[in-house]
């Protein structure tokens, strides 16, 4: 009995000691939810030489105003902003924290913006500052504001007035049923700086009008960098290769039945990775599969308009217009030396032996194949 | 009248109102028979006593002492259990227990007949555990009677019902009940030497026993299992646990007791195997709940407030907005006055008591969240808690739950989760380090002990075949009688 006595004090000590220390105190200090300034989304902008931050924070009591900026909230969540500058990322949060109420707690981060400008620097600098903030979320998603600054996003009132976080909630979930980019997420973005291999696609924002914003495309983060900005449709098409492709809808146009659309539901990719007269091979296969997407009543399904050997056309001219947009990427990838369509990536996964000859050389010959399969007419439960 | 045991009782007891005497003469041998008026049946003693001692010929033509004696040693009379009383021990003993004493002019010795009271409370159903599909019987004050319905539910040769008298002043009756051929010999001699060795003067309450029993046991869970279940009690004697029924209380006493007796329900054998297993994974899961909810609350709000969804968070700050107390004072708050509640139910009228727990929870909630002393959050997180206490059979095991509940509260407010966890590596070493007669606490979940099938998953009977291992039974197999 003794012994387990001992025992457990051998257990128990190390734990309380292995509470995290701050600076002043031993044992962690209890912090009372009221007195906490919930930070829904983190806006990182480069301001002279300088960082310029903006905090879109929740109120819980829905109080207009407030902290350094506007607010906004519609029904959900009411947020308001909180800015701070500073020559350092620190001196930012310090003096945001001087024009906030309460302890700015960023626990609840779960969205990062970063302006286009502060993008396009090295942005590891002020992404190693938040992961190393205990508090922070490694899940949290990165976005980044095409032609504009973090500031100004977080500003925007969106539809009907909506919090910033509820409004970039919704388009990251819109982001992802559509396939228009990958989440990043911190955690992604902690290796991204030391990585030269891997680019990764993050959420591009846009301006529409004057108070809302929408997700467009990607950006290309390499290295720690944002490189370069994709449109929609690139941007799918690098997912499709990524394997990271959810769903969409394409418009096709076709000889037997004009401009039609096609609901993707479904984009098999296999990638074979070999080496061939000294170099390196990638055979990528895309099978996708996809229904006509027309409303019930403009169908004439009597006539014979939906038969086989049409279905193949659209599927052919589908298939043609998917390769045309990856062939597109691919070139890209080849000139920039970026990786947005994640090849070399899987290759150093699959064959880091033959990814280090493809390093040398800094070449890879892509055979690409595309099938597009028409499986069904939409709405309309027949065979073809 | 000649008999000095009767002389010297009749000097002890003449005080008394209910200490009655009845002379008579058998033949031509004065007599008397005392009584204590309470304690028996008048009925009983003029119809199988007096009847034949002053109507049957052998009796009424005796021409001395000698030969009414010698009728008497014959059994002449109609009673089963009759003693012969040398001393005024045995004389006051008998008396006290409700028996009728008869003296002979003359004689040395006295003769002792049972003739207890037949005025005692009658066989009813549980009422403190709910028997659902299991036997409507339960024990009543009387031992007897409560060792007959023990008989009736194993009717076995093996079944001993051994009577030890404890108290000085009391002298009651226990009933030391074992299955000879199961029960580990060397456990049960430890009782059994406890019990008679223990000095006391009156059984007021079966912690006396309890404490006799199991010697020095300082452990914070309960170390034996009281029902007033004879179907239960019945079932733990078979497994290879020792009983006690003792007169004057409606329970057995089931030792040594473990985890799982405090948490597995006697229904759980009635249900579907698979129906049973969810509810005993229900009740662990409650066990965690009514330990740690309130603590778990506390550590979250005052040091992990990212663990809350951020839309949750928002709004448990929003409800608590006006409150003036932190988390920690909030429910220690709630938390005693539940309990205030709670005992309060229980010291009142059954009638009346069951109503005012629920109407003073609710109100004392209701008002306490419109007074703005405590956030609705908090109200939810402690009923959650007392709830989920409910759900466990063994009370006192829930007693003790509660008390390692307000430690973890105050580990949780001062070093959150890290506090949390010492707390439950404290209630685990309590836990590993219990032993009750030798046997773990924890015992049930021994690697050897698992494979036999019947501790959270209750697999179906063909599977469980194999009494517990801890209990050191002599009789491993179930069906398999051996001979002890």
């Amino acid at each position: 009995m003794k012994g387990k006595k001992w025992l457990s004090s051998f257990i128990i000590l190390p734990l309380i000691f292995a509470v995290p220390v701050n600076k002043q105190y031993l044992l962690p200090t209890p912090t009372n939810v009221e007195k906490l300034e919930m930070i829904r989304v983190i806006g990182v902008d480069k301001e002279d030489q300088g960082v310029k931050l903006s905090m879109a924070a929740a109120s819980s009591k829905g109080e207009d105003g407030g902290g350094g900026g506007g607010s906004s909230g519609g029904g959900g969540e009411k947020n308001y902003v909180i800015k701070g500058v500073g020559n350092t990322f620190y001196e930012a949060v310090e003096d945001a924290q001087r024009s906030a109420n309460k302890l700015l707690f960023w626990g609840h981060a779960d969205i990062i913006v970063l302006g286009e400008e502060t993008a396009k620097e090295d942005v590891s600098k002020y992404i190693d500052f938040l992961v190393r903030d205990q508090k922070t979320r490694l899940s949290a998603r990165i976005l980044v504001v095409k032609g504009g600054t973090a500031e100004e996003l977080l500003q925007k009132k969106g539809h009907e007035n909506q919090a910033i976080f509820d409004g970039l909630s919704e388009q990251l979930q819109h982001m992802k049923e559509n396939s228009l980019a990958a989440e990043v997420s911190l955690a992604d973005l902690i290796v991204s700086g030391g990585n030269a291999r891997t680019s990764y696609l993050v959420p591009a924002v846009v301006f529409d009008g004057k108070e809302n914003y929408e997700i467009d495309g990607a950006a290309i983060l390499h290295e720690g960098k944002v490189k370069d900005l994709l449109d929609e449709k690139s941007s799918r098409a690098a997912l499709m290769v990524r394997g990271e492709f959810y769903r969409s809808l394409d418009v096709v146009d076709t000889e037997a039945l004009g401009r039609i659309s096609i609901d993707v539901g479904n984009c098999h990719v296999k990638k074979k990775f070999y080496e061939e007269k000294g170099g390196v091979v990638a055979d990528v296969e895309v099978d996708l599969t996809g229904t006509l997407a027309e409303q019930f009543d403009e169908v004439s399904y009597g006539g014979g308009r939906y038969t086989p050997e049409i279905m193949q056309e659209v599927g052919r001219a589908w298939s043609e217009g998917v390769r045309g947009q990856i062939e597109k990427q691919i070139h890209m990838d080849l000139v920039t030396g970026y990786d947005s369509l994640g090849l070399a990536d899987d290759l150093y996964r699959k064959n880091p032996t033959l990814y280090e000859k493809f390093e040398s050389k800094g070449t890879m010959t892509v055979n690409l194949s595309v099938q597009g399969k028409i499986e069904r007419v939409h709405v309309l439960d027949q065979e073809i | 009248m000649e008999n000095p045991i009767f002389l010297s009782v009749k000097q002890k007891m003449d005080p008394n109102s209910d200490f009655k005497e009845k002379y008579l003469r058998i033949g031509k041998t004065d007599a008397v028979v005392i009584y204590m008026e309470a304690l028996i049946d008048g009925r009983d003693i003029n119809d199988f006593l007096l009847k034949p001692l002053l109507t049957l010929p052998f009796f009424t033509e005796a021409q001395s002492m000698r030969e009414v004696k010698k009728q008497l040693d014959r059994g002449e009379v109609y009673t089963l259990d009759e003693e012969t009383v040398k001393t005024a021990e045995d004389a006051f003993s008998t008396l006290l227990r409700g028996c009728a004493v008869l003296f002979l002019s003359g004689d040395r010795v006295g003769y002792a007949y049972e003739a207890q009271t037949a005025n005692v409370r009658k066989v009813a159903p549980p009422v403190d555990e709910n028997s659902e599909q299991g036997g409507k019987e339960s024990f009543v004050e009387n031992i007897k009677l409560n060792n007959a319905t023990l008989r009736k539910r194993l009717r076995t040769q093996d079944l001993v019902i051994e009577n030890i008298v404890l108290g000085a002043q009391s002298s009651t009756g226990i009933g030391l009940c074992y299955l000879e051929n199961t029960v580990d010999l060397e456990m049960l001699e430890t009782v059994r030497n406890r019990l008679k060795s223990k000095n006391i003067d009156v059984v007021s309450a079966l912690g006396v026993i309890e404490e006799a029993a199991l010697g020095e046991d300082f452990g914070m869970f309960p170390g034996v299992v009281t029902t007033e279940r004879p179907d239960r009690f019945a079932a733990a004697l078979n497994e290879g646990y020792i009983g006690i029924v003792t007169d004057g209380f409606p329970y057995g006493m089931i030792l040594p007791a473990n985890i799982l007796q405090h948490v597995n329900a006697p229904e759980d054998y009635a249900q579907h195997p698979a129906f049973a297993t969810a509810l005993r994974v229900l009740r662990w899961l409650m066990i965690g709940v009514t330990l740690l909810a309130p603590a778990f609350y506390v550590a979250i709000m005052n040091f992990h407030q990212e663990m809350i969804p951020g839309k949750l968070l928002l709004s448990i700050n929003k409800a608590k907005s006006e409150v003036p107390f932190n988390e920690f004072t909030e429910i220690l708050i709630m938390m005693i006055a539940f309990e205030v509640i709670l005992e309060a139910g229980v010291r009142m009228p059954r009638n009346i008591g069951q109503a005012v727990s629920i109407v003073g929870g609710l109100i004392v909630g209701e008002a306490a969240i419109n007074a703005k002393i405590v956030s609705p959050v908090v109200v939810i997180v402690v009923a959650l808690t007392v709830m989920a206490s409910f759900t466990l059979p063994g009370k006192r095991f829930v007693r003790s739950l509660k008390m390692w509940r307000f430690l973890h509260i105050i580990l949780a407010n001062f070093f959150g989760m890290v506090g949390l966890t010492v707390g439950i590596i404290l209630l685990l070493t309590h836990l590993t380090g219990r032993e009750v007669l030798g046997v773990p606490y924890l015992a049930p979940f021994s690697e050897e002990h698992m494979v036999t099938g019947d501790t959270v998953v209750r697999m179906p009977f063909r599977y469980n075949n194999k009494r517990p291992e801890y209990l050191r039974n002599r009789n491993k197999i179930r069906r398999k009688r051996e001979e002890g």
